[in-house]
């Protein structure tokens, strides 16, 4: 067994054994999760119906088109990991340790290939329920997906010299075009140089037909993880700029400010191309709920962020929390959602101070 | 052969910066070199290049013979590197740190190893994961990982620094036993005041080349006369560089 290999089997024999340790907590996560995976299966499903309806009125080579495209896209995801995990590799502990190109080459090709086949896992999903009770279109992504990963497990990017780039973005002073870009930069920084081409040829696709409500789906998501991708980058800064400023005389809360706006800006930018999406769509009304939910769902991850900001895992607790009592209360009567979030966030604002 | 480290005119440069240019450097069984040098001055680049992590531009670094640019893994196990701590993963305990240093070098875990980590104090600590040590901590775990498989050449980049007195103590001393048992010891220090009691040579780099060396002979008579000349020695060349004026 390479290092790499016996690190990846160590580190997951150590997750598990202290998510045992906790098991209390770790019953609770996955007890949660899975009310949340059956609640927003009930609500999407019916999205889903509609979605399948106007995929069948599709013509064939359309939708096959479709699937293939899935498939690329997913194929992408290897690349990113495999680029990745080449910076990783070019300078962390093991690198100067004798471990032949050979034995790193292979584990991150497998380790890659694993990551991307968990990543595209969703979409053949999707693929599978759109096409059912016929397999052709998960195949035709599938059929796509293996070239294109194997080509990207081919590729050997040059491993980055010198200190590894960090997704940083400006926390003042972007203006215009500068605010779009420091938006998207923590999410570009995962995707491959060619994403963008990719996205371009979008606009060749009518509007008004069924393969937009596909990608628009598609984008949404992509938006939707980019956004995950921003909270997950603030977090981190937010806990670096912390720790080194503990010392000092500053109330936590005045790092917090200086967070706050910027990230509502990105944020909204992120969420500006589904927003647009929906006012393009036949119910438009629903653009405000939906705004409502970015802008709300924004500055309560900010605010979890920054209470939790020493403890990540009581983070992912409380957002599993948060998020399961706001569903529900959503599906008993929506305003009592509302009231349920300010309750929380005075909670959290009465305790920004810790 | 007895060079374990022959450096030859080894030139470095990141773009147009230059890094390294000129650089000639040897080190036998038995020595233990200091190298020294303000920051900036490319003691760290040099270790990089010597351990293949990065390309000469001109120039050639052998290891017992072996060219690290030809051949970095046959170098890399005949020398021992104590990696930064921050760059140790916070997610595997000690012990598991040492596994798998030892299993890139197809051995199993020696006891004298594990004895001397818990010279250094680190018994209580064998099974936390990384993550909740202190920086001293992770600087003796770094330093244990150089010394696995007992290589001939150890490469050591600061590796004093943040060590308490008995651990910093039982470093000096181990790196003294392994020199007198045949190994060589490369070490990039700022701590002047305590290289004539442990080094047998040094070397000044600024500006990427080697400004001026201390032999062996000059080294002992500093231990024995005025331990404290060394760093006058050091800051006098600095200050007599035009760099530096």
């Amino acid at each position: 067994m390479s290092p790499d290999q016996l690190a990846l089997r160590l580190q997951v024999g150590n997750w598990i054994a202290a998510r045992r340790a906790l098991s209390g907590e770790s019953l609770f996560l996955v007890a949660a999760m899975t009310a949340f995976g059956a609640i927003a299966l009930v609500v999407i499903i019916q999205p889903l119906a509609h979605l399948k309806a106007r995929v069948d009125q599709l013509p064939d080579w359309l939708a096959v088109a479709l699937a293939a495209l899935v498939g690329l896209v997913s194929a992408s995801t290897v690349l990113r990991n495999s680029i990745r995990l080449t910076r990783h590799q070019a300078s962390d502990w093991l690198c100067a340790l004798p471990i032949t190109q050979a034995q790193r080459m292979q584990f991150r090709r497998q380790h890659a290939l694993r990551l991307g086949l968990v990543a595209a896992l969703p979409g053949f999903l999707l693929l599978a329920f759109l096409g059912w009770p016929s397999p052709v279109l998960p195949l035709v992504a599938l059929s796509a997906y293996s070239p294109g990963a194997w080509l990207a497990l081919a590729y050997t990017p040059r491993a980055r010299r010198g200190v590894p780039r960090r997704s940083a973005a400006q926390v003042r002073d972007a203006t215009g075009l500068n605010i779009l870009g420091a938006s998207l930069e923590p999410a570009s920084a995962r995707w491959p140089h060619t994403a963008r081409f990719a996205a371009a040829s979008l606009l060749l696709v009518p509007m008004g037909s069924g393969p937009l409500l596909v990608i628009a789906l598609l984008l949404t998501a992509t938006c939707l993880r980019a956004w995950l991708d921003l909270m997950a980058h603030y977090s981190e800064r937010l806990t670096e700029s912390a720790a080194w400023l503990s010392a000092q005389p500053l109330q936590p809360v005045r790092l917090l400010w200086c967070f706050m706006p910027t990230l509502l800006r990105r944020s909204a930018l992120l969420m500006a191309v589904p927003l647009l999406g929906i006012a393009l769509s036949p119910a438009p009304l629903a653009l405000l709920p939906a705004a409502a939910a970015a802008t709300l769902s924004t500055v309560h991850a900010i605010l979890l962020i920054h209470v939790e900001r020493w403890h990540p895992v009581r983070r992912q607790t409380m957002a599993a929390v948060h998020l399961i009592a706001l569903v529900l209360f959503a599906q008993i009567w929506l305003p009592i959602a509302f009231l349920a979030w300010a309750i929380f966030i005075l909670l959290l604002w009465r305790r920004r101070h810790v | 052969m007895s060079e374990l480290l022959c450096i030859q005119q080894a030139a470095l440069s990141y773009g147009e910066h230059i890094v390294l240019s000129g650089v000639d450097l040897s080190l036998a069984r038995g020595d233990l070199l200091g190298l020294v040098g303000p920051n900036g001055s490319g003691k760290t680049s040099l270790i990089k290049a010597i351990l293949g992590l990065r390309t000469l531009s001109a120039g050639c670094i052998t290891i017992d013979g072996i060219n690290v640019a030809t051949d970095p893994f046959g170098a890399r196990v005949r020398m021992g590197f104590a990696p930064d701590p921050a760059l140790l993963p916070g997610y595997l305990t000690l012990r598991q740190v040492l596994d798998v240093a030892a299993s890139a070098r197809a051995q199993a875990l020696d006891e004298g190893l594990l004895a001397f980590g818990e010279t250094l104090q680190l018994a209580p600590y064998w099974d936390r994961r990384v993550e909740a040590l202190s920086l001293g901590t992770r600087q003796k775990l770094a330093i244990l990982i150089a010394l696995v498989g007992n290589p001939p050449l150890l490469v050591l980049d600061e590796v004093l620094n943040g060590l308490d007195p008995i651990a910093s103590f039982e470093v000096k001393q181990e790196l003294k036993r392994r020199c007198a048992a045949g190994s060589a010891v490369l070490l990039a220090t700022h701590g002047l005041d305590m290289a004539p009691t442990l080094l047998t040579r040094a070397a000044l780099l600024t500006r990427g080349h080697i400004a001026k060396t201390w032999n062996e002979t000059t080294i002992a008579q500093w231990k024995h006369e005025d331990p404290a000349a060394f760093e006058r020695a050091v800051v006098a060349t600095l200050r007599g560089l035009d760099e530096f004026r």
